[in-house]
């Protein structure tokens, strides 16, 4: 338990106590907490993935450092990146015999991928823009995509299980300094969000615009399905899209602070996190909201994950200030 | 849609606390009652600062009055080179006149979503990077919203309200069937209170946003030690802390800001943002007046009420001080499509817009956001939207009746302070030496300096849209241009007036056929223009100060014309051409010497940067008869024009300061008299201007410039070095922050001078800028 949660028990064992005698005290009900804490050394925490509760890693650092640790069920322990990583924005992983291969993307056009036996491979886009999401269905299927606010170019790149291949971005009705997240369902299936609202969509053959009705930027994305994908951003409003398998819809809310990262179980239940230490679950179907917790405030959360089970984190850390960052990360583990 | 928020959810059961734990109802709690030692006049201190915070709004006061140059930060792209040019009327910190106006701009896409251009959605009017430009407008962009500013009194007391205060007259759909349905926007998730559109929750984003959008200045955020010490408290709470939601001024952007200029960033040092910020939070509230002895305003104020204004400008908010009479709701409504921008901010619509504060209003003109209205009553009749019925209900009102609300509204404070221009009223006429002083002879005689008086208040006033302003100009007024270090006096680099043309693969100079003047600003309704692609050459001016210029007019045409040397006859390197216009008339006026005399200067310039039309008249040819403004030409008459010269050409020169022998024995020995010319004779005595206004090649070989008329691209006229300490920035386009800048940057014919300068010993060069200081 944190140190930030102890109070609030104190708390509930004094009015027990006033309240009930001698009752036996039940169970705690699960909560959100602080999990993690880093200090500048480390840095922030900028994604999380695993595939399972017990198998989960998150990603970040300082810019010029990157950083990962390890969930396994009952606490993080740092992991060792490849020597001279630069800081790890994004972390996705594929199922692998005898385990899992984690796919990361950095700094500078750097991305690694790390073996089932732990060996890591980096590999250099030819880029020196950061890269911010790394997507695909297979070792030899990745997308990344990336770039600079305000920048030269947009990054949007393919690996073929052998070389890294920089993709045209497709004619665009806005202009596009970056794209931050790509994700999708299949290898014909996929899309990228990024500045001014552009969603990309890639079709197994082109990649073509697709609308939603927003200029703000789109900052991740996740999805139950083909016809279930849920974006988020917003820098001084919260603003959630949602694709239907037909055409996207947006929605501004005010109420909320930008969102940076979601992730959706398979009810298509959304959980996103962003400024402000903002925790919400968004039902699935609607642009509503329900707050969950505030406790990384005033840190910005950036990435989301979870599982069905139950699970849920979210990482970030005091991003909107200068480097050397500090890093958190809240939890939900029922 | 349905939103969930932790604070909704706590309430019921708070409540029910309070119930089971108390037994009996409480007593009914005392009205609140109006906030106390919360006035002063405009632009002074909140009565209730302590002597920390004293010392802090007078260091703030500085920061927002300090001029940046390029070399500290200003730029690349900016409007003004300092914060206070935007909120200075009628005292800074407060609002502007229309010739700080700017636009806001973007492009609205296909699917209906809105894209800002420009530099953080702003139009900037100057460049610096590489050379002088004027940037240009983004490609793709459909939507240029015209925007005036807005002042800041009072703001740390609405910094100071709940989100609750705000939130309890939100009516979204309009559920009392009023036709009002005012919804809040929101910042980063907060209640936005501050901008045309509310988007804005905190005072220190409120000024880090236009500070780097508007100057190209770069901050950091405040360090939430700085936040802690504000004058309004402004620590972000950490965690799920009680109330923690409620309080939002911690929510100022976060993100250092950067830019590409040569200057680390951040160039605002954070002790200077956070006396800025505290400045802007410890400005005083407005102090409404007592109507009790006022029987049109008092019945004014029911009226108002009567017919529904006060639907949306609700007296008063509830803040921790009290009642706050700021009569504003502080949020949107939307006020129709022919007060719509196209722009969108947080979720404010093209058409939404925050109701404006009232207290003050009358000393803040123009109105609306803007500033299309010159005055209240125009600006009540521009109301649509939300508010058609209540303005409806004031068009019927009898014409004593609106007289009754416009008093009521110019009684909410800041009456006193009201001025036509900058001026404020019973503003005494600076005493003999002082800069801006009448000449001895005028300040002698009470007739003259009446007549000099009403010259100065011409020259200071802001001319509105009704007077003929526009529908192209630079300022509204003269003052707008002239104010360093009074009126009369030269301009800081964001009031530089553009020229523009083409240089041809040649090297020729083709002139744009409108002129090369690229106009900043245009008039509510018209298009500011915007240059051509081919056009290549952009040329800042300076604004010289007008000190003096009526010995200079005195000079004889002969005495000038004997310091000519077009060919360079003496072998001294340096030339001097005289500038013979058209009309045979030596020109004198201007940095290409391209105006004649005064009078012929106040022509042009009305014409040229403030779009008044002048009458045709014997023996003149400055000036624009006609414009298409729809006011009828002449705009001004030539009572007009004569009122105003005798102002300029009363001015007296610069007084010097004790100077030393020694550096004008160095001025005199390196040649920097064989342009600038110590004395002439004037009409009443000798005129020790230092220039012989003549023109001069100055720039390096490999410069561009603008033709005009005989003066060819490099030369300009050398300028007076009077009162030089007072006129920073220096050289025609503004491109020298000192004296010494100046002087390194002379070339061509000043290239021995500059060479000798820098032969100087550091002795003898410190007594030459020493001996120009005191001029």
């Amino acid at each position: 338990m944190s140190a930030r949660s102890r109070p609030q028990s104190l708390a509930c064992l004094a009015l027990a106590v006033l309240l009930g005698g001698c009752e036996p005290e039940p169970a705690p009900e699960p909560a959100w907490e602080i999990g993690f804490e880093a200090d500048e050394s480390f840095g922030a925490l900028l994604s999380a993935w695993g595939p399972s509760p017990t198998e989960l890693y998150a990603v970040g650092g300082n810019p010029e450092r990157g950083a990962m640790i390890r969930f396994d069920g009952d606490a993080w322990s740092e992991q060792a990146l490849p020597e001279g990583f630069p800081l790890a924005n994004w972390v996705f992983g594929l199922p692998a015999e005898g385990g899992t291969t984690l796919w990361v993307a950095g700094n500078e056009g750097m991305a690694a991928r790390r073996d089932v036996d732990g060996s890591w491979t980096t590999m250099d886009l030819g880029t020196t823009g950061p890269l911010w999401g790394i997507w695909g269905t297979a070792d030899s299927n990745m997308w990344a995509v990336g770039g600079s606010i305000p920048g030269d170019e947009p990054i949007l790149a393919h690996y073929d299980g052998s070389a890294w291949t920089m993709v045209p971005i497709p004619a665009l009705d806005r202009e596009l300094d970056a794209l931050f997240k790509v994700w999708g369902t299949s290898s014909t299936q996929v899309f990228a969000v990024g500045h001014s609202g552009v969603i990309l969509h890639y079709d197994g053959s082109e990649w073509t615009q697709q609308l939603a009705g927003t200029a703000s930027d789109l900052i991740s994305l996740w999805g139950t399905g083909p016809n279930e994908i849920v974006a988020v951003g917003g820098r001084s409003n919260g603003v959630i899209a949602r694709y239907d398998g037909q055409a996207w819809r947006s929605e501004t809310i005010g109420m909320l602070p930008g969102l940076n990262g979601v992730w959706l179980d398979s009810e298509g239940t959304g959980f996103a996190v962003g400024v402000e230490g903002l925790v919400i679950e968004i039902p699935a179907g609607t642009f509503d909201y329900e707050e969950l917790d505030r406790s990384a405030r005033p840190d910005v959360l950036h990435g989301a994950f979870g599982f069905d089970e139950g699970a849920r984190v979210g990482v970030g850390g005091n991003l909107l200030f200068s480097p050397p960052w500090t890093g958190v990360i809240v939890q939900y583990l029922p | 849609m349905k939103h969930i928020h932790l604070k909704q959810l706590v309430r019921p059961g708070a409540v029910l606390f309070g119930l089971v734990l108390s037994g009996c109802p409480d007593p009914e709690p005392e009205p609140p009652k109006l906030a106390e030692d919360i006035y002063g006049p405009l632009g002074t201190i909140l009565p209730s600062a302590n002597e920390d915070q004293r010392a802090t709004f007078e260091r703030g006061l500085e920061v927002a009055t300090r001029r940046f140059a390029p070399d500290e930060g200003l730029g690349p792209r900016a409007n003004v080179s300092f914060c206070s040019s935007c909120h200075e009327k009628p005292v800074f910190g407060g609002s502007s006149p229309r010739y700080r106006d700017f636009f806001l701009t973007g492009t609205e896409l296909a699917d209906g979503s809105f894209v800002p251009s420009g530099h953080g959605g702003v139009v900037t009017a100057y460049g610096f990077d590489p050379g002088p430009t004027r940037p240009p407008l983004d490609e793709g962009v459909n939507v240029i919203a015209h925007r005036n500013a807005i002042p800041f009194f009072g703001v740390g007391l609405i910094a100071e309200l709940s989100e609750d205060a705000i939130l309890a007259n939100v009516d979204e759909d309009d559920a009392d069937g009023d036709g009002i349905s005012g919804r809040p926007n929101y910042d980063r998730g907060f209640v936005g209170r501050f901008g045309r559109k509310s988007q804005t929750v905190s005072i220190e984003g409120f000024i880090r946003g236009p500070l780097n959008n508007h100057l190209g200045v770069t901050s950091d955020p405040l360090s939430d030690e700085d936040k802690a010490a504000l004058p309004v408290p402004s620590v972000a709470p950490s965690g799920d802390q009680a109330g923690g939601l409620g309080f939002r001024q911690a929510a100022a952007p976060e993100e250092p800001l950067f830019d590409d200029d040569d200057v680390a960033d951040p160039e605002l040092s954070s002790d200077e943002l956070f006396d800025l910020v505290s400045f802007a939070m410890l400005l005083a509230a407005p102090e409404p007046e007592d109507l009790s002895d006022n029987e049109l305003g008092a019945a004014g104020r029911d009226l108002f009420s009567e017919i529904g204004c006060d639907d949306c400008h609700v007296a008063t908010l509830e803040g921790p001080r009290g009642l706050i009479p700021l009569y504003s709701d502080l949020l949107l409504h939307d006020m129709g499509e022919a007060l719509g921008d196209g722009i969108p901010q947080g979720v404010a619509t093209g058409d939404e817009f925050r109701t404006q504060p009232l207290w003050g209003v009358v000393a803040v003109a123009p109105y609306l956001h803007d500033g299309r209205a010159d005055t209240l009553d125009e600006a009540i009749r521009w109301h649509g939207g939300e508010a058609e019925r209540a303005r409806d209900a004031y068009e019927a009102l009898s014409d004593h009746q609106r007289d009754g609300i416009l008093e009521f509204l110019a009684s909410l404070g800041g009456r006193e302070q009201t001025s036509a221009g900058l001026l404020l009223a019973n503003s005494e006429v600076p005493s003999a030496g002082q800069p801006g002083c009448p000449k001895p002879e005028i300040l002698a005689d009470p007739a003259q300096l009446r007549e000099w008086e009403a010259g100065r208040a011409l020259f200071d006033r802001n001319i509105e849209v009704d007077a003929g302003l526009g529908p192209l100009f630079n300022g509204d007024g003269c003052r707008a241009c002239h104010f360093d270090p009074v009126i009369g006096g030269a301009g800081p680099i964001g009031v530089n007036v553009m020229r523009h043309g083409t240089i041809d693969p040649m090297g020729e100079f083709i002139a744009p056929s409108s002129g090369t003047i690229l106009h900043k600003l245009a008039i509510p309704g018209h298009v500011r223009p915007e240059h051509t692609p081919d056009q290549n050459i952009f040329e800042p001016r300076q604004t010289p100060s007008l000190l003096g210029l009526g010995l200079i007019e005195g000079i004889a045409e002969d005495d000038i014309l004997a310091l000519q040397d077009p060919d360079d006859l003496d072998g001294d390197g340096v030339r001097g051409v005289a500038h013979i216009l058209a009309d045979g008339q030596l020109g004198r006026f201007g940095w290409k010497a391209q105006v004649p005399s005064l009078r012929e200067f106040s022509r042009d310039a009305l014409g040229a940067e403030v779009g008044l039309t002048v009458p045709e008249e014997p023996g003149f040819s400055f000036g624009v008869l006609s414009d298409d403004d729809g006011v009828a030409d002449p705009e001004v008459d030539a009572e007009f024009i004569d009122t105003l010269t005798f102002f300029m050409a009363g001015l007296a020169a610069p007084t010097p300061t004790p100077g030393s022998d020694a550096g004008l024995a160095v001025f005199e020995d390196i040649g920097c008299d064989s342009c600038h010319v110590v004395e002439l004779p004037g009409a009443s005595g000798p005129v020790r201007a230092y220039s012989d206004f003549l023109l001069h090649v100055v720039a390096p070989d490999d410069a561009l410039g603008i033709v005009d008329g005989q003066a060819e691209q490099l030369m300009f006229r050398t300028p007076p070095l009077w009162g030089l300490r007072a006129t920073a920035p220096y050289m025609h386009d503004g491109s020298a922050t000192t004296v010494e800048a100046a002087i390194l940057a002379h070339a061509a014919e000043a290239d021995a001078v500059r060479t000798a300068y820098e032969g100087l010993s550091a002795d003898q060069q410190a007594a030459l800028l020493a001996f120009l200081d005191s001029l």
